[in-house]
């Protein structure tokens, strides 16, 4: 398994039958086997996990992707699946023992329906290329991750990742409704397809999310939707974060479900304002709203909004008066992470998740953690749907502060788990926080859930050491799953 | 079938207390086949203790909400007890500001919405049975049927709206997936395998549920003699309409399109006015919007004979209308979904025909309300690859086989 910061291990070649049999499933250009080329595959977007793998491969087809497998499993060796390695949580960390299979040369859209309102894709397309396919035909593809420009729908899949619009919207879990799947012994099954409710058990369902553990995805059926006849985009300034907070609840109690509703705090806003200029109303807090809709209804719910705000304390409010100023609103919210660099040397983003009600104690929370640990916390956040993004300013060139911010980093997870919220809403478990999983499943729990993954992968192969913990990768901490023997030997009886 | 001994009504009772538990009733009768004993829980420390006393014993336990969806599945391979979930009716916690509520497997869903009133302005977006028909469906149920009525096309089903789940594994383990939060990605969302698994994975004993705010005011617009082949055309001008349609419905073989607008008053009325501008239509009296709306809820359930869920491409629902016209039978279509409900004489001929009509036009069947043996043959079969996956996971989660045996119309195990 991958180690953190220092020196790659220089990775151990695989065996010349291997490597043969790989050449001839996918032609010797798409095997890639020299360590310089192999270090473009190390880490995922959090790098700061590295790992070589003993080789890439890159099929172009779901018959090469399947070929490819069938061959890894007859030698026991274990694979991962990577689209663009923008993954936050070390999903894509090659496995040092192990052969990344990258999908990116699978980039066609292979279908346009939109009698059915469905794209069918390969899974190295990018995300926002499905949108753009649509877009001129009034159609777009709903879950928009703000990286989207790069990121791929395999990737998406395996993330079930979301965006700024997933308020209102939904996650990818809503968008998928057929996928193509290698499973880790190189069969390959159809799940769903274009119709909705097929028939059996809904196995798509527990796929996307499942961080590519269960199979590699070679093909997806999007249900794509129009887009809005009319939206409104707005901005309200506070002059404190929490007084944000209570328009965001008040937004919801007064029953208007906006698009997105993204909060910004004061450090968050000055890198903001210095790296792009998007010309908020200065404040404490600022709070991006997009309703959308038909237009009177958007109209009316953009006077809901602007007197939620103006009642929890606004001290400017303002609706974009056009696209170009939408646009300019959107650029610094999707700007925040990369912004963050021009007020601290480095820093650390950390995924959580509270229910929305609790909001003002977990900021309290994270005000006293920068207090102890003397560091700053820039705080983003899809606050509607309560998903925090605190991002832990340090710089690593001072001894010790890598490791503080980490420490605060993970408190403020903590601080999450404790309200009742999650370890994660859009970045993975990953291998990051496979150590923290027992932090918020008993092991029950996970013992519930590796019984989905043996059914799927009973031997291991398919992105191991990822999503569930194990003792040799956390440690023999109380509550680290281990398979129980009587399950073992449960199943082992029925093979 | 194994029938249990006298010993069996004292190990139960450990399990559920003295007063849980009762010798089974010709009622009590799953598609057909008697059970023993009915056991009635009221915790969920029950539940485990009485699945895992059966499963070490090789009996066979068949969980029931309200019973109101029983027959959507096939006969029970075994059935010695029925393990009835109405006792655990608690709603655990419901957070207004949040959205979200947590309740026990067996509150009705008409409990649930009586509590949470007008006052807290929320509903849960799914339809529900018009009363008095039937016993009144259970949460757990409606989530292990995957049930969901008109207002799917706009909110869902189960799986849209489910996002955390407590449940008993066969072998008596408690566990919990997903969380109380709208936002998760922490694991893997096993909620999505609950979801019309119909009791063959696990007992649903905690649902944590997604709500929405409740609309003010709703309104039906109406598209009369409808040919089957304008369906698909009348579905794009609904999409591309100024209006926020929360369901579309078309009855057969009245040929007549229901759709509805919910929001606050004034913008559902002008919204409706325009919706019917554009498909031709008309905005409904409220009374006549009520008949309407009632006729989508009770179509195709009232009457008598097989109710089958059909789904196809949302492109072809034209053809599906079609292929309910020409097989004589009473149909509510989804037409914005390319899914629906389909009443025809539960006949093994009948059921053929509907089911060769679905699949060649690369649809799928999934029984409702068929008799046991019509089940099976009206159930469409997942490919062979996903099945044998299927059949895995089953094995997994089950692996002797204990919950709901054989109740997969599907060619479940
Ligand atoms: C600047 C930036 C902004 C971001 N913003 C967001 C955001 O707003 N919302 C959000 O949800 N995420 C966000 N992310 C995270 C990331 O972009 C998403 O998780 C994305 O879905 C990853 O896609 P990818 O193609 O880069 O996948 P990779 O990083 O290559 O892989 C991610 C995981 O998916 C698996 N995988 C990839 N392809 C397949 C496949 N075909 N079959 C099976 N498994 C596969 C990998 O094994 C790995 O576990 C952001 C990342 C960055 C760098
Ligand atoms: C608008 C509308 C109208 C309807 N009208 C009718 C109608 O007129 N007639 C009709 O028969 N149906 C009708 N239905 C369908 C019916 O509501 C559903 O089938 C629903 O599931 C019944 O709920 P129940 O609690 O009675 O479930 P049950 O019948 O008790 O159970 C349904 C299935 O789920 C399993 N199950 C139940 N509880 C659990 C649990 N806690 N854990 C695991 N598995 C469980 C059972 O084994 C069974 O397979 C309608 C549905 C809608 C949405």
């Amino acid at each position: 398994m991958g180690s953190r910061g220092g020196a790659v291990a220089p990775a151990v070649a695989l065996p010349r039958d291997v490597a043969a049999a790989l050449a001839a499933a996918v032609g010797s250009a798409w095997l890639l086997t020299d360590p310089t080329a192999l270090h473009a595959y190390a880490c995922d977007g959090l790098t700061g996990w590295r790992a070589l793998p003993r080789a890439v491969v890159l099929p172009a087809s779901t018959d090469e992707t399947a070929a490819v497998v069938t061959i890894l499993a007859a030698h026991g060796i274990p694979f991962v699946a990577r689209g663009a390695g923008t993954g936050l949580s070390g999903g894509a960390l090659p496995v040092a023992e192990g052969v990344v299979i990258g999908l990116a040369r699978m980039r066609a859209i292979l279908r346009v329906d939109l009698d059915d309102e469905r794209v069918t894709a390969q899974p190295g397309v990018t995300n926002l290329a499905v949108s753009e396919a649509v877009a001129a035909l009034g159609y777009r593809y709903a879950p928009d991750p703000s990286s989207r420009q790069v990121c791929t729908i395999g990737g998406n899949v395996a993330e079930n990742s979301g965006g700024a619009h997933c308020l209102k919207l939904g996650f990818t879990t809503h968008h998928v409704v057929g996928a193509t799947l290698v499973l880790a012994d190189g069969q390959v099954v159809e799940l769903g397809g274009t119709a909705l409710d097929p028939a059996g058990y809904d196995l798509l369902g527990a796929v996307v999310g499942s961080e590519g553990t269960l199979g590699i995805v070679t093909e997806v059926v999007l249900r794509v939707i129009p887009l809005p006849p009319a939206v409104r985009t707005l901005v309200a300034a506070f002059e404190a974060i929490d007084a944000a907070g209570e328009a965001v609840s008040a937004i919801i109690a007064e029953g208007v479900t906006p698009a997105a509703m993204e909060l910004m705090d004061r450090t968050a806003l000055s890198a903001v304002e210095a790296a792009v200029h998007p010309g908020y109303p200065s404040g404490a807090a600022v709070l991006l709203v997009e309703v959308e809709g038909p237009d009177r209804r958007c109209a009316e719910e953009a006077e809901q909004v602007i007197a939620c705000c103006r009642a929890a304390g606004a001290t400017a409010c303002r609706i974009a008066a056009g696209e170009g100023e939408a646009a300019r609103y959107w650029r610094g919210r999707r700007a925040a992470f990369a912004a963050m660099g021009r007020i601290s040397p480095h820093y650390y983003v950390q995924d959580g998740v509270i229910p929305r009600t609790r909001l003002a104690e977990v900021l309290q929370a994270i005000r006293r953690l920068e207090e102890e640990h003397g560091l700053r916390v820039a705080n983003v956040f899809h606050a509607g749907d309560g998903n925090l993004h605190p991002l832990v300013c340090f710089d690593g060139t001072r001894p010790g502060e890598a490791e503080r911010a980490e420490e605060v980093a993970t408190r403020i997870l903590d601080a999450c788990l404790a309200v009742g919220g999650s370890l994660t809403g859009e970045h993975g478990i990953g291998r990051d926080k496979v150590c923290q999983v027992p932090k918020q499943f008993t092991v029950a729990d996970q013992m519930a859930m590796h019984r989905l993954r043996t059914a799927f992968d009973p031997a291991g192969l398919c992105n191991p050491g990822k999503l569930l913990p194990t003792p040799r990768l956390c440690g023999e901490a109380p509550g680290i799953y281990r398979p129980h023997p009587t399950e073992l030997r449960g199943v082992a009886d029925r093979w | 079938m194994v029938t249990p001994a006298a010993g069996v009504g004292a190990v139960l009772r450990r399990a559920a207390g003295d007063g849980a538990v009762r010798p089974a009733t010709a009622r009590d009768r799953v598609a057909g086949v008697q059970p023993s004993w009915v056991v009635r829980p009221q915790a969920v420390e029950q539940v485990a203790a009485v699945v895992q006393a059966a499963d070490a014993r090789g009996w066979s336990v068949v969980p029931r909400g309200g019973g109101g969806g029983m027959a959507g599945g096939a006969a029970p391979s075994r059935c010695d007890l029925v393990l009835d979930l109405t006792g655990l009716d608690r709603v655990i916690e419901h957070v207004p500001g949040d959205l979200v509520v947590a309740v026990e497997a067996g509150v009705t869903l008409a409990a649930l919405q009586d509590r949470l009133g007008p006052a807290g302005r929320q509903r849960l977006m799914l339809d529900a049975p018009p009363p008095p028909r039937g016993p009144a469906p259970t949460l757990g149920g409606l989530v292990a049927a995957a049930a969901a009525g008109p207002r799917r096309h706009r909110y869902g089903t189960p799986r849209d709206l489910l996002l955390g789940a407590r449940f008993v594994l066969a072998d008596g383990t408690v566990a919990r997936t997903g969380g109380r939060v709208v936002k998760n990605v922490a694991g893997y969302d096993l909620c999505k395998l609950l979801v019309g698994s119909r009791g063959t994975l696990a007992v649903v004993v905690e649902l944590t549920l997604k709500l929405h705010p409740a609309p003010a005011a709703a309104a039906m617009v109406t598209v009369e003699r409808v040919a089957a082949p304008d369906l698909v055309p009348l579905v794009a001008l609904v999409r591309r309409s100024p209006a926020v349609v929360t369901a579309a419905e078309a009855l057969w073989p009245e040929r007549s399109v229901l759709l509805r607008v919910e929001g606050p008053p004034r913008v559902a009325a002008g919204e409706a006015a325009l919706l019917a501008r554009a498909v031709g239509g008309r905005v409904l009296a409220p009374e006549a919007g009520e008949r309407g709306w009632s006729r989508c809820l009770r179509r195709p359930w009232a009457g008598r004979g097989a109710v089958v869920a059909v789904a196809v491409a949302p492109g072809r629902v034209g053809e599906l209308a079609a292929c309910a016209e020409a097989l004589a039978c009473p149909a509510a279509l989804r037409i914005g979904l390319g899914v629906g409900l389909v009443r025809t004489a539960d006949d093994p001929t009948a059921l053929d025909r509907l089911r060769d009509a679905v699949e060649a036009m690369g649809g799928c069947c999934d029984p409702q309300r068929v008799s046991p043996i019509g089940a099976e043959r009206v159930a469409s079969r997942p490919p062979a690859g996903a099945l044998r996956l299927m059949a895995e996971v089953r094995r997994r989660f089950d692996p002797h086989g204990t919950l709901a045996p054989g109740r997969l119309a599907w060619g479940g195990p």
